[in-house]
């Protein structure tokens, strides 16, 4: 007999073992989500952007707020996205000093990272100056001026080292 | 000096190497760069009139495939759905296909110079042959005059026009021959030099004018049935030129740029009543009002540039109706005018009804056709009007055989009768004489 004190953490054993079990009966791996080249995407006036080649719409408000303090901030900028081959998305831009990494889920996109890339500054804002995303598998690079190479993934920062192409 | 030359040589790879050893690479900037390469090269191959500027061409284009070798795994992805050798294998077949074009036009003794110089000639020719043409068109509507002086003019008329046609379509041959070997082949930029040179030319207006002033003359003339063979023949070589001269039109209007269009359309208005595309002669000055006016004829001019077949189809078709109007006009003229009362015709079907219901008619009254068979059909008809009735869009060989047999029939019918008549009268006089002279008086023995 279950004693009512226990039932809601029973009942939600239950219910995460029944959402893993139909997650895990039927996987298709491996899955790769990555784009071969970054989307750099200009802010329309309604605070949206577009990736035609890969049929991507979404509102930048919230990331203006989060990034600025300010929603309108970004209009008319430009914001380098990337996917990255596990599907999370990578976005960040001029002046930013965080690059953003996104899941999607449901209709959205949600927050997974807030991975600083620029050292903290007490007098001002120390932005990045013309960044740009590779694709680097396993990682996304991050390139800026003059010399800034970092490797990510959707944890953080994998690897400072000096800037070096290879894309080939 | 060949000490100092091998450090400039190291310094110089230096200064190229060490940027691009440290150069941070964007893959968006790499596809973006390779694209831009891409274009400019492809732009260029198409615009180029010279062989040697497609040799330097394709030494960028090599360039440009060893540049971004290195990176053709990438681009085999960013490129999608497209891939990089993809891409340099239709650039090196576009190129190829212009270099064969070039080549063909610089190697073949097609000197664009002579052909321009032929074009301005032919031009002022047609030109002269059209004020001629006109002038004789307005002759021979208000002439009173003989009817052997009107006949030599429709016959001056009639061969001033023809040559004048064939002028145009030498004028026409001389602006597509230097690309008349495939319009998919010829680029944009040399339809637009067509376009141009077609503008230039007044070539729609002209290929109109052949078709319209035959119309005018289809009604300021009456033909006899032996001129209706040369105009026949005329309207079908125009057929079939207009139609290979459509489709390349077409293809260049399509292509025609639209600012070339714009330029060429704000020139100054045409006159009224001026054929489609015409340009004007003379540019006076023009009033605010004028400019207003040219402005939507200019509108409708573009327009009429676009679509320049449609208008030439139309004067085509008036032409064609014209032209069996006149002939089926001309026909029935040939009948009343010998007394042989045919029922009214305009057209194969309408003739036809007309001859089996005369011929029905001779035979049910037994009078006599002779005449008719012999001075009507077989003197005129046979002889003058057989020719065109035997076309196909006139009235074909099998019906106008069919007719001729019919015709002929109650002629030879006619004979016979008379024939007969003429045998029984014999016989009944040789009889007679037989009776009265021939007959041998009884012996005299008998009596007794």
């Amino acid at each position: 007999m279950i004693r009512l004190r226990e039932f809601p953490l029973q009942a939600i054993a239950v219910l995460l073992a029944a959402g893993l079990s139909s997650c895990a009966s039927l996987r298709l791996e491996p899955t790769d989500f990555g784009w071969p080249v970054e989307g750099v995407l200009t802010v329309s006036a309604s605070n949206t952007v577009e990736e035609p080649r890969q049929s991507v719409t979404f509102s930048v408000a919230a990331l203006a707020a989060e990034e600025f303090q300010d929603s309108s901030a970004l209009k008319g900028s430009t914001l380098r996205l990337l996917r990255n081959p596990e599907g999370y998305f990578f976005i960040t831009g001029p002046r930013f000093e965080h690059v953003y990494v996104f899941a999607p889920s449901g209709g959205a996109l949600c927050l997974e990272e807030k991975i600083r890339v620029t050292p903290e500054q007490e007098n001002g804002r120390q932005g990045l100056r013309n960044p740009a995303l590779n694709q680097r598998p396993p990682y996304v690079e991050l390139l800026d001026e003059p010399g800034v190479r970092l490797l990510l993934t959707r944890d953080g920062i994998a690897e400072h080292s000096s800037a070096k192409g290879g894309n080939n | 000096m060949r000490i100092f030359s091998p450090i400039m040589l190291a310094a110089l790879l230096w200064c190229v190497a060490a940027p691009l050893a440290t150069a941070q690479e964007s893959d968006f900037e790499v596809k973006r760069n390779y694209e831009l390469a891409y274009t400019t090269i492809r732009q260029r191959i198409d615009s180029a009139t010279t062989v040697a500027e497609l040799d330097s061409l394709l030494l960028r284009l090599n360039g440009l495939e060893t540049q971004y070798a290195v990176k053709s795994r990438f681009l085999d992805k960013a490129l999608y759905p497209d891939d990089f050798a993809g891409s340099i294998h239709k650039l090196r077949q576009y190129h190829g296909l212009t270099y064969e074009r070039v080549y063909l036009i610089q190697t073949q003794g097609i000197a664009i110079k002579d052909y321009e110089a032929r074009l301005t000639a032919l031009e002022g020719r047609i030109d002269s042959l059209t004020t001629q043409n006109r002038q004789l068109l307005g002759d021979l509507k208000a002439a009173r005059q003989s009817l052997t002086q009107l006949r030599e003019r429709v016959r001056r008329l009639s061969a001033a026009m023809l040559s004048r046609d064939r002028l145009i379509f030498a004028l026409v041959d001389t602006i597509f021959l230097p690309y008349d070997k495939d319009m998919q082949q010829v680029s944009d930029v040399q339809k637009e030099a067509i376009a141009r040179k077609l503008l230039k030319s007044n070539i729609v207006a002209r290929v109109y004018d052949i078709a319209a002033d035959n119309v005018k003359f289809m009604e300021a003339t009456q033909l006899q049935g032996k001129d209706f063979k040369g105009m026949f023949d005329q309207v079908q070589q125009f057929k079939t030129k207009w139609s290979g001269l459509r489709e390349k039109l077409n293809a260049v209007a399509q292509t025609a740029d639209a600012a070339l269009l714009e330029k060429e359309s704000s020139a100054p208005a045409t006159t009224p009543g001026a054929a489609p595309g015409r340009k004007p002669a003379t540019g006076k000055p023009r009033t605010p009002a004028a400019a207003a006016a040219d402005s939507a004829a200019a509108a409708a001019q573009r327009l009429q540039l676009e679509q320049p077949a449609m208008f030439v189809d139309t004067a085509l078709t008036q032409w064609e109706a014209g032209l069996q109007k006149a002939f089926w006009a001309g026909l029935a003229r040939e009948f009343s005018s010998k007394g042989a009362p045919l029922q009214p015709f305009s057209d194969g079907a309408g003739f036809t009804a007309a001859i089996q219901s005369y011929v029905d008619s001779a035979k049910k009254d037994g009078r006599d056709v002779s005449a008719f068979v012999k001075e009507v059909w077989k003197e005129k008809v046979d002889k003058e009007w057989r020719e065109v009735l035997e076309r196909d869009e006139v009235l074909g060989k099998a019906q106008y055989a069919s007719l001729d047999k019919m015709v002929s029939e109650i002629g030879e019918k006619q004979f016979d009768l008379k024939f007969l008549l003429y045998i029984v009268l014999a016989a009944a006089a040789a009889l007679l004489i037989y009776w009265v002279f021939g007959r041998k008086p009884k012996p005299a023995a008998a009596k007794k």
